[in-house]
This record gives structure tokens, C-alpha cells and sequence, in this order.
């Protein structure tokens, strides 16, 4: 009886997991199919259907990455309103390590794995190889790429140590993250500095796609696209997005830690 | 047959009251998950602006004459506006309720109460419904306005087609509830709650016109879609105010009795799960 529910749930967590995967797919597949529909025969703006995708594909990896390892940040608020945080007080480890390390989300798996699979597809189809030199650099692009998700996470979450629940300012935040599924040349002035210098996340697909379709030529992507880079080279653009991240991860450690010495202060 | 109807409104009134005196409670959750929303629709009128300039440029045509599945630029967005106003205003989503009573243990009891389980939860979706409503779809109506001051939106619908339309929505809602608690009942019995809602929400949102309208889907999804009732809910009212029935007193009239049809198709289902669940219950002792 006591196993036979033991076995209930845990069915029900597996289940869970494999719809959770499941509608994670129809999203993809929903996108995947807008971009089939609309945009096989004529692209958008300077980019083809399969430079789109590798946007795309782009747009997933660090995401995915990031979400891999620190999916624990979005939870502060709900840990802390339902009293669940000072246990990280009392453990020897860092409270922030801790709370990263605990938490490894599998389903981010699926996100990396259509990331990768895009790649994968679509730069055949444009007939671009990539050097050993490349593959590096596309690895620093990745990496700070996911550090700059972390960090704008980080910074998000530490609000949480103030009005206790941070899910709708890191949900806003994270959303913003959505334009770069597009190629940035289509925004405004704006919204293409907010996406280079607020929330940075131009540097997650956008700038890595501009590097690996080698489109420093292109005129149309030079003028709406790079306009806010400064150094328009590959080691360039990979050398701002890493001070990006970095510059990021510090002011979210900062605060973080500010918030952390708060709300130790207050007698938890 | 008045003093029925009279008892029917008093017995289910303070459901409704009572969640939507919760729901107020969530006003400022509702504020940010507009601006998440307003966020959405900022980036599908860039896309879709980049599409149809590719679109322009590929056919050499201006850009204002190119029209993709029918829809103009401009009707795109209107038909994006529109999305987003009718979906709330038809969410009569009864799964968050159904969920909270099987996690809180009082499904059972729920089930067997002598109130209409089915009735008791379409007046709390509709004290949900009517909060939510009033915020979200003032603010899309509000931010429609203020497009249309940029964009030349079609406002093309005669004043038919504006009562077909609110009928439409009316109906649409039924539906909404309807599926919704049919899906409660399926949660019920499979126990699997958070995955499988999710799983109905991204299918729900994709098959009713939620991303690109249903005109544009390729043969194979619009087949699938025909055959579901989730484009009954927003994409068939959104056409009505797309002035897609104007002068067309057959079409409209006939559309909306499919949406009568569907209404007694999930009406049946929903009641065929309901029993099931109930003897569920009783010969499971709760």
C-alpha cells in the first residue's frame, strides 16, 4: 500500500517531467513553424531562414545553460516567504553557492539539446566550417553568454531581500530576453541599446550569430545591428561581452550581498 | 421558473464574490504580468514589420499592399491587439480551482456535494474572469487606441458584426470553461497536475490563434486545430471584429452555431468525465 504510493509519485514526477518536456516542444515546434511559414522564402531583414535559425539556435544555448545550473535564483522570494531560506545561513558553504548548487535543472537540458540540434542543422546549410579558432571564441561567446543571464538573475533576484518576492521583477527582466530570438536590427534605436547596455542580452544570440555568419560586411546589420559595439572585430565583440558579464555578475554580487547582510541583520 | 433563476444567482453569487475579492488581492502580480505582455506585443510589431518588409521587398510591392494569408500589415496587428483582449476576456479557466481542491484534499467532498460541482466552479472562473477582464482587456483596448494612432488598424467591422462578435465571445468563454473543466476532471483522474496544465496551456495557446492567426497555419495544423475546440474560444470571436463577416449574414450565423455545437459536444464530455469522477469517488470511499 505505503509502496504502491511511493511508486504513484513517483511516476507522477516522471510523467510530470516528460509533459513538462512535452510542452516545451510545442512551444518550439510553434516557433520553429511561424519562422517555416513566414519567413522560409524571404528572411528578415539582412538575415535567411537558416541565419534566422541560428539565431535561434543561439538564442537557446546560453539560456539553456544558464538555466541548467542556477535555476534555484528565481525561487529566493518563495524560499524566504515560506521560511525556507535560513537553512543556507546555517551551512558552512556560501549562501549563494549553495543555493546554485543545489538546484541542477534537467529540463534544461531540452532547451540546450534544440539549441545545439539548430546549430548543428544549420550551419551546413550556409556552408560554414569552424575553425578550431572559431570554435573557441563561440565557446566564449557562450560562456558569456549564460554569465550574463546569471548575472542580470542575480541582480534581479537580490530584490527579493527587500520586498520578499522577486518573481515578477526577474520575470519582467528574463522576458526581455525574448527580443533577441529576433535579430536586433529590426528594433528601435531604444530598444537595441537596452538590449546592449541595460539588459545585455543582445550578446547571448545576436553577437555570436554576427560572428559565426560573418556579417561584419553587412551593411544593413553594421548600421541597426553593431551600432553599439565597440570594437567591431570577433575578439572585439567577444572581449565586450565578457566585460559585459563580468560588470554584471559584480553588481549582482554586490547587491546581493547587500541584500544577504540585510536580511541576516533583521534577526531571522 | 423567476424564483429558480433567483435562488440559482443567490446559491452561486458569493463564489464568485469571493474570488474575485482574492483576485483583487493579486492586483499588482496582474500590473507586472502586463507589462510582460505589452513586452510580448512590442516585439511581435517589430516581427511582424520585419516579415512583411521582407515580404514587400521579395515581391516588389509597397509595403502597405503586401498581405500574407490574407492579413495586411495592419491587420496583423490588429488582429495581435485583438488576441490579447478577446483570450481575457474568455479565460474562464476552471484548472487553477480544481487543482487547489485536489491539493487541498477536499476534491472528494466537492465531488459529492449536493451543489453542481461544474456550476459552483464556472462562478468562481467568472469572478476571475471579470477582475482580470477589466485589467488586462481596458489595457490591450487602451493600447489598440493608441496604436491605431501610428498604424491605420482595420476597424472595419459594421455594427453586426460587433453584437455577432460579443456573442461570439459569450460562447467562446463557454467553451473556454467547459474544456477547461473537462481537463480539471482528466487531471483528476491521471493525478498529474502542474505538467499536464502547462502541456494544455502551450497546445491551447498555439491551436487558437494565440501565436500567428489560424489562416496562416499550414493544411496539416488547421486540420488538427478544426478538430479541437481551442479555436472555438479566441480565434473564431477574434474574426468576427475582424470584419471578416461583415455583410455576410450566413457565414456569421453559421459559425456561431458550430460554436453552439461545440458548446453541447464539451458540455457532454465535461458531464461524462463529471460522473465518472464522482463514482470515482464513492466507490473509493473519498
Amino acid at each position: 500500500m505505503f509502496v504502491a504510493q511511493h511508486l504513484k509519485m513517483m511516476l507522477a514526477y516522471r510523467a510530470d517531467f516528460a509533459i513538462g518536456i512535452l510542452s516545451f516542444a510545442v512551444q518550439q515546434v510553434a516557433g520553429i513553424i511561424f519562422l517555416d511559414v513566414l519567413v522560409k522564402a524571404t528572411g528578415i531583414a539582412s538575415w535567411t531562414y537558416y541565419e534566422l535559425l541560428v539565431i535561434y539556435a543561439m538564442f537557446q544555448i546560453p539560456r539553456g545553460l544558464d538555466h541548467l545550473l542556477t535555476d534555484n535564483l528565481w525561487l529566493v522570494g518563495f524560499y524566504i516567504r515560506q521560511g525556507m531560506f535560513d537553512k543556507y545561513l546555517v551551512r558552512p558553504m556560501s549562501v549563494l553557492r549553495h543555493l546554485i548548487i543545489e538546484r541542477f535543472q534537467l529540463e534544461a537540458l531540452g532547451e540546450l539539446a534544440v539549441g545545439v540540434v539548430l546549430l548543428v542543422f544549420a550551419l551546413p546549410k550556409l556552408n560554414i566550417t569552424l575553425s578550431f579558432a572559431d570554435g573557441l571564441l563561440l565557446l566564449g561567446f557562450i560562456a558569456a553568454g549564460a554569465a550574463i543571464y546569471t548575472g542580470v538573475k542575480l541582480l534581479t533576484a537580490s530584490v527579493a531581500f527587500w520586498t520578499m518576492d522577486s518573481q515578477a521583477v526577474q520575470s519582467v527582466a528574463y522576458e526581455v530576453a525574448m527580443f533577441t530570438k529576433n535579430p536586433i536590427e529590426i528594433y528601435p534605436k531604444g530598444v537595441r541599446f537596452i538590449l546592449v547596455y541595460l539588459l545585455p542580452f543582445g550578446f547571448t544570440s545576436f553577437f555570436p550569430s554576427v560572428f559565426l555568419l560573418s556579417k561584419f560586411t553587412d551593411a544593413g546589420v553594421l548600421q541597426n545591428g553593431m551600432d553599439w559595439i565597440l570594437w567591431k572585430t570577433p575578439t572585439g565583440m567577444l572581449l565586450q561581452a565578457v566585460v559585459t558579464a563580468g560588470v554584471f555578475i559584480f553588481f549582482g554580487l554586490c547587491l546581493w550581498n547587500k541584500g544577504l547582510s540585510r536580511y541576516e541583520s533583521a534577526g531571522s | 421558473m423567476k424564483r429558480r433563476f433567483g435562488s440559482l444567482f443567490r446559491r452561486y453569487l458569493p463564489f464568485t464574490r469571493s474570488v474575485m475579492l482574492g483576485a483583487l488581492q493579486y492586483r499588482f502580480r496582474f500590473l507586472f504580468w502586463l507589462l510582460f505582455e505589452f513586452l510580448y506585443i512590442i516585439i511581435a510589431y517589430y516581427l511582424w514589420k520585419g516579415v512583411y518588409e521582407a515580404r514587400a521587398l521579395a515581391e516588389g510591392a509597397t509595403f502597405d499592399l503586401v498581405t500574407i494569408g490574407g492579413y495586411s500589415f495592419a491587420a496583423m496587428i490588429l488582429y495581435v491587439f485583438l488576441e490579447k483582449i478577446v483570450s481575457s476576456l474568455t479565460a474562464l479557466a476552471a484548472e487553477n480551482f480544481i487543482d487547489d481542491d485536489i491539493h487541498g484534499g477536499n476534491i472528494a467532498l466537492r465531488l459529492i456535494k449536493p451543489i453542481d460541482y461544474r456550476a459552483q466552479l464556472f462562478a468562481q472562473a467568472l469572478g476571475y474572469v471579470t477582475v482580470s477582464a477589466i485589467i488586462f482587456a481596458s489595457a490591450f483596448a487602451i493600447g489598440m487606441l493608441v496604436m491605431s494612432r501610428f498604424v491605420a488598424l482595420p476597424f472595419i467591422a459594421d455594427v453586426p458584426s460587433v453584437l455577432f462578435g460579443i456573442v461570439s465571445i459569450l460562447f467562446g468563454g463557454v467553451i473556454f470553461f467547459l474544456t477547461s473543466f473537462l481537463f480539471g476532471m482528466i487531471i483528476f483522474f491521471t493525478l498529474n497536475s502542474f505538467g499536464m496544465w502547462q502541456l494544455k496551456g502551450a497546445i491551447e495557446r498555439l491551436l487558437a490563434g494565440g501565436l500567428i492567426p489560424i489562416a496562416l497555419f499550414p493544411d496539416w495544423l488547421k486540420g488538427i486545430s478544426a478538430f479541437l475546440p481551442f479555436a472555438q474560444t479566441r480565434y473564431v470571436p477574434i474574426t468576427f471584429f475582424l470584419g471578416q463577416y461583415n455583410g455576410d449574414l450566413g457565414g456569421a450565423l453559421g459559425v456561431l452555431a458550430i460554436q453552439f455545437l461545440w458548446i453541447i459536444i464539451m458540455y457532454a464530455a465535461s458531464t461524462l468525465a463529471w460522473k465518472g469522477a464522482v463514482r470515482r469517488v464513492v466507490v473509493q470511499g473519498g
